[in-house]
């Protein structure tokens, strides 16, 4: 079991080298002078400013020493200098990454209650309208893409009833945090409840729950200990998958949404051009989505003593 | 067959709605009633859906019909062209990897798990990052990213494909290695691609709307359905069919390849119908 541990986070460590060198070399090498594209002088042909924007963000040494700048930077939390606004890349990063934290964090909590609850319905239920009805949400809520989900809550609830704020943080209170968290919330329930009703169904025909109702327990006791305990883990993969991935979502939901998060902040910085913030930014989304896929698959471990992970 | 089909509620609406699609996409100029980027009149601007405009018009008075027709053409296209870039990569790299072993094996499925540790649509913005906005572009970012699933799948069929006997036996009466891949382990793993590249049709089509609404995407005047419903944003107060219209095109297109994609595994393989 450590031993297996150990390996996944030795895999995670050198997936995240390996993508931080392919980002570097990708971002660094292939768009041409990022001096040019840092000052944004291609008008100005003026080879002394040139010169000194290059030698500001030391541009004008060989590659391979701003690799290792860059690496070594990196291990002191140090993710550069932004080339628009002169700020710290990490200053301007934590503030918005709390931002969509605040929203990621209330989507998923409230997916994982609805979807769980949602789907174990559905397999108690199976056959009857509930369940059809469930099953019809839960594929439609997959094939929608989140930015026109996000569109039409916000034209129902903004537009049409005006009871919830449309778009941007307002004061700062709760009812600017719904609309983004219910769209992605949304798409997540969806899944949640597909995979919760398929695993309690594998459950629900299984012996040992015969043998539990047989014996004379109570419905609710059947249900919790003997249904739904053993269906926890196929949930918790799925679960876990869908933290990974909610972080990449907030990308489409914070521009309907005009939410000031790291998803903003990315796609802003691609169209300035600045470097060092996409870099930031991207590094920012895959950390979250691998360490996040570690830690579940540590916690697999633990849940499921059968197998065995040598 | 056709029995087989109609047992198959899933496959046949896929079918069905996929069909309408491609059909839309391919006669796009008998379809549309107007062009739709030339047909541009400022008098006729954000007009509401009624007997002229069937879905209404836009602010620079284009027909919103006309553009989500067109539009299909490039959602197919990107859905399609990427994916057949992504299958052949997927299944060449997965065939290598399952049939040599070994160290080759090992360096491709950690260039794959690699992949597989950033989520597609921000490995495809680090891409559009890269190489700039534009539609082109878009092949480029999709073509190369979706394929580390059918990687995956491929490999994981070959290897136990190549255990069993008729390969032995293939071997035995001195058949190549070439011959061997391509005439028995190939024509045996085309089922389980066949379901992976629908699916992947539908998330290049998902990951290529969400690009061009983002604005990274597809440029104005092309009638993309993502960058539609980008300009269908700043109108949702006063002109809502700008952003409904095409955002149900989308949907549909997708649910459509969805549940083609859910009904041919069931097609291929009836035991896992759940």
């Amino acid at each position: 079991m450590l031993i297996y541990v150990i390996r996944r986070i030795a895999q995670s460590a050198a997936a995240i080298l390996i993508l931080l060198t392919l980002l570097f070399v990708v971002l660094n090498v292939l768009p041409g002078d990022a001096a040019l594209l840092a000052g944004d002088l291609r008008m100005a042909k003026n080879e002394e400013v040139i010169a000194n924007i290059r030698a500001k963000w030391g541009l004008d040494k060989p590659l391979h020493i701003r690799y290792l700048t860059y690496m070594g930077n990196l291990l002191r939390c140090d993710l550069g200098t932004s080339y628009r606004t002169s700020n710290k890349v990490i200053d301007l990063i934590i503030p918005k990454l709390f931002s969509t934290i605040k929203i990621v964090i209330t989507a998923f909590i409230a997916a994982v209650i609805v979807g769980i609850f949602l789907g174990f319905m559905a397999a108690l239920y199976r056959g009857t309208l509930i369940d059809v009805i469930l099953m019809i949400i839960a594929i439609l809520g997959i094939s929608m893409p989140r930015f026109w989900l996000g569109l039409m809550l916000m034209y129902y609830f903004a537009v049409i009833h005006n009871f919830l704020p449309a778009s941007g943080t307002g004061d700062g209170s709760f009812l600017f945090i719904i609309l983004p968290a219910l769209t992605l919330s949304i798409p997540m329930i969806a899944l949640i409840a597909r995979t919760t009703r398929s695993a309690v169904l594998d459950e629900i025909n299984h012996d040992h729950v015969r043998t539990a109702r047989a014996k004379g327990l109570s419905n609710s006791a059947v249900n919790i200990k003997h249904i739904f305990r053993n269906s926890l883990l196929s949930i918790i993969t799925i679960v876990g998958l869908q933290l990974g991935t909610v972080f990449a979502n907030t990308v489409v939901v914070e521009k309907v949404f005009a939410w000031p998060g790291i998803g903003d902040l990315v796609v802003n910085s691609i169209f300035k051009r600045d470097i060092p913030a996409i870099q930031g930014c991207i590094l920012v989304f895959a950390l979250c989505f691998i360490l996040i896929n570690l830690f579940v698959d540590i916690l697999y471990a633990f849940l499921d003593p059968r197998i065995s992970y040598s | 067959m056709i029995k087989k089909i109609k047992k198959n509620p899933q496959l046949t609406i896929g079918l069905f709605i996929t069909v309408i699609v491609i059909f839309a996409a391919v006669f796009a100029p008998l379809i549309a009633p107007y062009d739709p980027i030339d047909d541009a009149n400022l008098l006729n601007s954000l007009e509401s859906p009624g007997s002229e405009f069937k879905l209404g018009t836009d602010r620079q008075g284009r027909d919103i019909f006309s553009r989500i027709i067109f539009g299909a053409r490039i959602s197919l296209s990107i859905g399609i062209i990427t994916q057949i870039i992504n299958t052949f990569i997927g299944v060449s790299l997965g065939l290598i990897a399952g049939y040599a072993g070994g160290k080759i094996d090992d360096l491709i499925m950690n260039i794959t798990n690699i992949m597989l540790s950033i989520p597609p649509l921000i490995l495809a913005l680090a891409i559009m990052a890269v190489l700039g906005p534009g539609l082109i572009n878009i092949f480029i970012a999709l073509g190369f990213t979706l394929w580390t699933y059918t990687c995956r799948v491929t490999r994981a069929q070959t290897l136990s494909i190549k255990k069993k006997e008729y390969i032995s036996a293939a071997r035995a009466i001195g058949a190549s290695n070439f011959r061997i891949i391509f005439k028995h382990i190939l024509p045996n793993i085309i089922g389980p691609v066949l379901v992976i590249a629908t699916f992947g049709v539908a998330s290049a089509i998902l990951i290529e709307s969400s690009l061009s609404f983002l604005g990274i995407g597809a440029q104005p005047p092309t009638p993309s359905w993502g960058t539609m419903l980008s300009n269908g944003r700043d109108y949702i107060w006063t002109a809502p069919w700008i952003m409904i219209y095409p955002g149900i095109a989308i949907v549909m297109t997708i649910l459509g390849l969805n549940l083609m994609g859910d009904g041919i595994r069931d097609y291929l393989d009836p035991h896992k119908k759940g």
